[in-house]
């Protein structure tokens, strides 16, 4: 809308916005005007804290890649078809957005004191896959990224109207060309969303991490954990450092997300 | 088709890439399960086992309860340890092969630095307008602990309404202390000391504290509320965890007492 159309109601609805703003930005500031140099020397002369900011990086993008190369084509089945126990298959995606992330946690333990669990876990390698494990962390985080990435992507192909796809047919395209050549093109900024959202979520996932994981320095810690580690023994200032780690890393993240053309679905 | 052939051809080179995180064990290593609590403890355990021998001894921490479900479920975890009540608990459910207490906790007061609200006793909790942070009353042994003590105060209306906060974290409490947001709260003394540069430590007489009563799990000896050290049946037979059991709990007496634990019951 022009500045000159601006009226007292447009300036009224922006009160909210900016009321939120100051809350966020505040909170942000206070981490940051807290933390003194001599923390930030005392966080990194510990060569854990950069194992864990590396295994987070590593996990993180990892568990989302992978959640979105299920989502693709998971959103696009749910999308464009209608099958018998679509609605059930519907809320059941749902279950892990909607859970506490702790819950899910319990429900990947308790699996793995089943006999296929326990064979999933330590019967291809002797030490074991998951349980204590960094693949236990991506896990984790892809039973629970997956949903989100599933849910997003699936609303870009509900928005893309299916005319195209009959036209590109019609045209001679066969399914794999159309759904490559046409669909997918078209659903970028929701593909891109969905990674972002799915690696939001996945990159402070902490509770259900700590069950199946544990908290090992240098094997299974990351970046969630260690403000937990260094909490328990008083050192907050540590903690603070990498909460303010965390900050930057997901800013800098979401500002490549939104340059790449995730705009539409979530901003 | 070539495009649908090169997406799962770079699902299965992701999958191998995610396969590839996993962290190879060493044939000496030791899965240590240890409670929030202890860990400052077990930490300098480890550094000086470290000094002595080339076993990897990898320590995951969390809630003494947590950690006793994640045994359960998992069927991994060589060395437990852990305060009361959860190593007997543990050991009636099969999961501990043997275990021995290797000190005792005491609760204390906390309060802001220089101890701005004048608390020197657990009958000014009844201060009107202070805002204390308890244990949990029947999840927490230090809550159960609180709670037992306050009860047999003529003040204790007043107290109970002061009671802005309950949780099972000492550390958080502590945190939330230090951080302004509560005036005092009742937490282990091993991990009040932890937070001494930023908070005022004061001990409760054990006159206080009940000798015997009933906690999370059963009847306990609140009085002297145990660490306990136990080898779970699953590090029985691994040589390395059997050696770093026996140093723990034989040749580093001393450091449990240097960190704040009770040497012996009273």
């Amino acid at each position: 809308m022009p500045s000159h159309n601006r009226t007292i109601f447009d300036y009224l609805l922006a009160i909210p916005l900016a009321i939120y703003l100051v809350i966020i930005s505040g909170l942000l500031v206070g981490v940051f005007i807290t933390i003194r140099y001599q923390d930030v020397v005392t966080a990194f002369s510990d060569p854990a804290l950069l194992n864990s900011i590396k295994l987070s990086l590593i996990t993180s993008a990892a568990s989302a890649v992978l959640s979105v190369f299920v989502a693709i084509p998971a959103g696009y089945v749910l999308s464009r078809n209608k099958f018998p126990g679509h609605f059930a298959v519907d809320t059941l995606l749902d279950l892990p957005i909607v859970l506490p992330p702790l819950v899910m946690g319990l429900c990947v333990l308790i699996f793995f004191n089943t006999t296929i669990g326990r064979w999933l876990d330590r019967g291809l390698v002797e030490e074991g896959l998951f349980i204590y494990q960094p693949l236990g962390i991506v896990l984790v985080q892809f039973i629970v990224g997956c949903a989100f990435a599933v849910r997003v992507i699936k609303a870009g192909f509900d928005s893309l109207d299916p005319r195209y796809e009959e036209v590109a047919m019609t045209l001679g395209a066969n399914r794999p060309q159309t759904f490559f050549k046409v669909t997918l093109p078209n659903v970028v900024p929701s593909l891109v969303a969905g990674t972002a959202i799915s690696w939001a979520r996945i990159f402070g996932l902490f509770g259900p991490i700590l069950l199946v994981s544990g908290t090992m320095r240098n094997r299974t810690e990351i970046m969630p954990t260690t403000v937990f580690l260094e909490t328990s023994i008083g050192r907050i200032e540590v903690a603070l450092v990498v909460g303010a780690c965390m900050i930057l890393i997901s800013t800098t993240v979401l500002i490549i997300f939104k340059r790449l053309g995730g705009r539409g679905y979530l901003w | 088709m070539k495009q649908l052939l090169l997406f799962f051809v770079g699902l299965v080179v992701i999958l191998g890439l995610i396969f590839a995180l996993r962290s190879r064990s060493e044939p000496n290593e030791v899965i240590v399960l240890c409670g929030g609590s202890t860990r400052a403890v077990l930490e300098e355990i480890i550094r000086r086992y470290k000094e002595v021998s080339d076993d990897v001894i990898l320590a995951t921490y969390g809630g003494s309860g947590d950690l006793c479900a994640q045994i359960q479920n998992t069927g991994k975890g060589d060395v437990y340890l852990c305060h009361d009540p959860f190593m007997p608990w543990a050991e009636k459910k099969g999961m501990i092969a043997e275990w021995q207490p290797v000190g005792y906790m005491d609760v204390v007061i906390i309060t802001a630095k220089n101890n701005p609200k004048n608390i020197t006793k657990i009958e000014d909790f009844g201060q009107p307008g202070l805002r204390l942070g308890l244990g949990n009353k029947t999840r927490s042994s230090s809550g159960v602990i609180a709670y037992h003590m306050l009860k047999k105060l003529p003040n204790f209306e007043d107290i109970k309404k002061n009671v802005r906060m309950e949780t099972k974290g000492h550390q958080q409490r502590c945190g939330d202390v230090e951080m302004g947001m509560l005036d005092a709260s009742i937490v282990w003394k091993a991990v009040a000391v932890l937070f001494k540069d930023k908070l005022d430590i004061i001990p409760i007489p054990y006159d206080h504290i009940d000798a015997v009563t009933t906690a999370t799990y059963g009847t306990n000896d609140l009085k002297n509320v145990a660490i306990t050290l136990g080898l779970t049946v699953y590090g029985k037979g691994n040589a390395a965890a059997e050696r770093f059991y026996k140093f723990a709990t034989i040749e580093c007496k001393e450091v449990y007492s240097e960190y704040n634990f009770r040497a012996k019951p009273e």
